[in-house]
C-alpha cells in the first residue's frame, strides 16, 4: 500500500519495507522517504544494527556448543528409544492375552493339582456316628496315615472270623 | 520452481521416506543439517544455551519418534520449526528454569553464559564492550512478549518469509504481520535510549 | 476375532469358578456309592489286577497276601433314596444316603445276612473316601467291602 504523501512516516510501510514485502512503487516511495525523515532513518538503523546484533549474540551461543557430542547424544537416545519402543510395545500389546491366558492357565493348574495330585486332607475318610448289631465283635479304627477308616467285625455264627487280619 | 528448490523438495521426501524406514543414518543426516538452525531458534526464544541444547535433542528425538505420522502436508524444515518453537515457547512453563529467567541481573557479567569460551580478542576492552552488547540485547528480548519475540526471532534469525513463519507458528498471515509491527515497535521503544545516547 | 478369543477366556474362566465354588454353595440331592467286595486270604499271593490301584493301600492296612475282587456295584441314589448290594454269603447291604453337606455324605448302611440283620450303622463318609467293612469269613478268607461314595 502506497501512502499518497512520502513526508509522512507509515511505520507499517516501513516494516514491510525492511521485510522486502513491498511492490517496486512502494520501494521507491519509502526509500525517498528515509533519505528525508532522520526519524525514520534512525529507527531503520537502529533496527538493523540490533538485528545484526541479534545474529551475532546467537553465533556466540552456536559457537559455545559442541555439536559434535551433542549429535552423539541425540543419536545414542534415538537408538536406545527405538530399541525399548520396539520391545515394549509388543510386550504392552500382548498383556492383552497373556493375562486373561496366564489367569486361566492357573485355575486350570489349580484345579488339576488340587483334585488329581494334592494328597487328600488328613481327615479320617468314615466317621461312624452310630453302630448296632448282634455280632461277637467291632472294631473301628483308621490307619495313621491316610486315616482310611477301618470297620472290622466278627458275626456270631462266623467260626473262621479272623480277630488278627489288620 | 527453480532446481534448487526443486532438489531440495526430492531431497526432502527422500529423506524422509528413509527416516520413516528407520534409517540411522537418514536420521544422522537429518541432525547434522538441521542442528544448528533448530539451536539458534530455540536460543532467539529462551536466551538460554543449556535449555537450548537439551530442546535441540528433545525436538530431534521426537522427530524420530513421530516420524511416522508425518503426512507430507508441510516441508521438513517447517515441521521442525513448528517443533521448536511449540518447545522452546513451553521450557518457561518447567518449574526447573523459572527462577533462573526471572533472576538474571543485565547489570554484571553473571547474565553471560557459563560455559563462555575464551575470545580470540586481544583487547579486554572489546571483549566487555562485545559482553554489554550482548547483555543489552537479551535484556531488549526479554522485553518483549513471548508470541513476539518468536516471530522476531524466526524473520531476523533465520529470515523465513511471513507465509513461512504462519506455517511454522500455525497463526494466519495477517496475524504474523500484526505482530512483527508491534515487535519492531516495542523494540523501538526500548532501543530509543540507546540510540539517543550514541547521538 | 480377538473379542472372540476374550470372550473364550473369559467363559473358561467362569466355567472353572463355577466348579470351584459348586461344591461349597451348592446342595447336592444325589450320589453315587460304589461297593468292592474283596476277598482277602493267606493262602496265596494273588492279586487281582483290578486292585492293583488299591494293593499298596489294602497292604498297609491288612496283612494279607492275596486280594480277590469278586465283585464291584456302584449305585447313583438321591438323597433318601435306599439302594440294595448282593454280596456273597447271602449278604445284602441296603445304603441309604441321608444327606450331602459339604464334604460329606450321611449315609445309612443296613447289613443283612439272610433275614437277619448283622448291624447298622450311621457313617459320614467323605467325598470321594472309602470305608472299608470287613471281615465275615468266606471260603479261604475274609471279605472285605469297600464302600465309597461320590458327589
Amino acid at each position: 500500500m502506497t501512502h499518497p504523501d512520502s513526508n509522512v512516516c507509515d511505520e507499517m510501510l516501513l516494516d514491510r519495507y525492511l521485510d522486502g514485502d513491498v511492490d517496486a512503487g512502494e520501494r521507491v516511495q519509502m526509500e525517498a522517504h528515509i533519505a528525508a525523515c532522520r526519524q525514520c532513518r534512525r529507527q531503520v538503523a537502529a533496527l538493523e544494527a540490533f538485528s545484526q546484533n541479534l545474529n551475532d549474540r546467537v553465533q556466540h551461543a552456536v559457537d559455545s556448543v559442541d555439536f559434535v557430542a551433542l549429535e552423539k547424544q541425540v543419536l545414542n537416545k534415538a537408538l536406545r528409544q527405538y530399541r525399548s519402543r520396539g520391545g515394549l510395545s509388543r510386550f504392552v500389546a500382548s498383556l492383552k492375552y497373556i493375562i486373561p491366558a496366564t489367569v486361566t492357565a492357573g485355575l486350570l493348574l489349580f484345579f488339576t493339582y488340587s483334585n488329581y495330585v494334592l494328597k487328600p486332607p488328613p481327615v479320617p475318610s468314615a466317621i461312624i456316628n452310630s453302630f448296632t448289631g448282634s455280632m461277637s465283635s467291632v472294631m473301628i479304627f483308621e490307619t495313621p496315615e491316610t486315616r482310611q477308616t477301618i470297620l472290622w467285625y466278627t458275626e456270631e455264627t462266623d467260626v473262621e472270623s479272623e480277630p488278627n487280619a489288620v | 520452481m527453480s532446481k534448487t528448490i526443486q532438489n531440495r523438495i526430492v531431497y526432502d521426501k527422500e529423506l524422509i521416506l528413509r527416516l520413516q524406514r528407520g534409517d540411522e543414518w537418514a536420521f544422522q543426516l537429518m541432525v547434522r543439517r538441521f542442528r544448528t538452525k533448530i539451536f539458534s531458534i530455540a536460543f532467539g526464544i529462551t536466551l538460554d544455551t543449556e535449555e537450548s541444547q537439551d530442546i535441540m535433542q528433545e525436538v530431534f528425538l521426537q522427530v524420530y519418534r513421530t516420524i511416522g505420522d508425518f503426512r507430507g502436508d508441510a516441508s521438513l524444515a517447517t515441521w521442525l520449526h513448528r517443533i521448536t518453537v511449540n518447545r522452546s515457547l513451553n521450557w518457561k512453563r518447567r518449574w526447573a528454569r523459572r527462577f533462573k529467567w526471572l533472576h538474571v541481573s543485565t547489570d554484571s557479567t553473571d547474565g553471560l553464559p557459563a560455559a563462555e569460551p575464551e575470545s580470540d580478542l586481544p583487547s579486554p576492552e572489546i571483549r566487555v564492550a562485545n559482553a554489554q552488547t550482548r547483555q543489552q540485547i537479551d535484556k531488549a528480548l526479554k522485553m518483549l512478549p513471548e508470541q513476539a519475540r518468536t516471530i522476531f526471532v524466526l524473520r531476523e534469525l533465520e529470515g523465513l518469509a511471513y507465509e513461512e513463519i504462519a506455517d511454522a507458528i500455525g497463526i494466519k498471515l495477517g496475524t504474523v504481520r500484526s505482530r512483527l509491527f508491534h515487535a519492531r515497535k516495542r523494540l523501538k521503544e526500548i532501543l530509543q535510549p540507546l540510540v539517543e545516547e550514541e547521538e | 476375532m480377538r473379542y472372540r478369543f476374550r470372550c473364550l477366556l473369559v467363559v473358561v474362566f467362569l466355567t472353572l469358578s463355577w466348579f470351584g465354588t459348586a461344591d461349597s454353595l451348592l446342595a447336592q440331592e444325589s450320589c453315587r456309592i460304589s461297593v468292592d467286595t474283596i476277598l482277602a486270604a493267606r493262602n496265596d499271593n494273588v492279586v487281582d489286577p483290578k486292585l492293583k490301584r488299591h494293593i499298596g493301600e489294602l497292604q498297609s492296612m491288612f496283612n494279607y497276601t492275596s486280594y480277590r475282587l469278586l465283585s464291584s456295584e456302584s449305585l447313583n441314589l438321591s438323597v433318601g433314596q435306599s439302594g440294595m448290594v448282593s454280596l456273597p454269603g447271602d449278604r445284602r447291604l441296603k445304603i441309604t444316603p441321608q444327606r450331602i453337606h459339604g464334604s460329606r455324605a450321611d449315609i445309612a448302611l443296613l447289613m443283612m445276612k439272610q433275614t437277619r440283620t448283622v448291624f447298622e450303622t450311621q457313617v459320614q463318609l467323605l467325598n470321594r473316601g472309602n470305608l472299608f467293612v470287613g471281615g465275615p469269613a468266606y471260603q479261604n478268607g475274609n471279605l472285605i467291602f469297600k464302600i465309597s461314595s461320590a458327589y
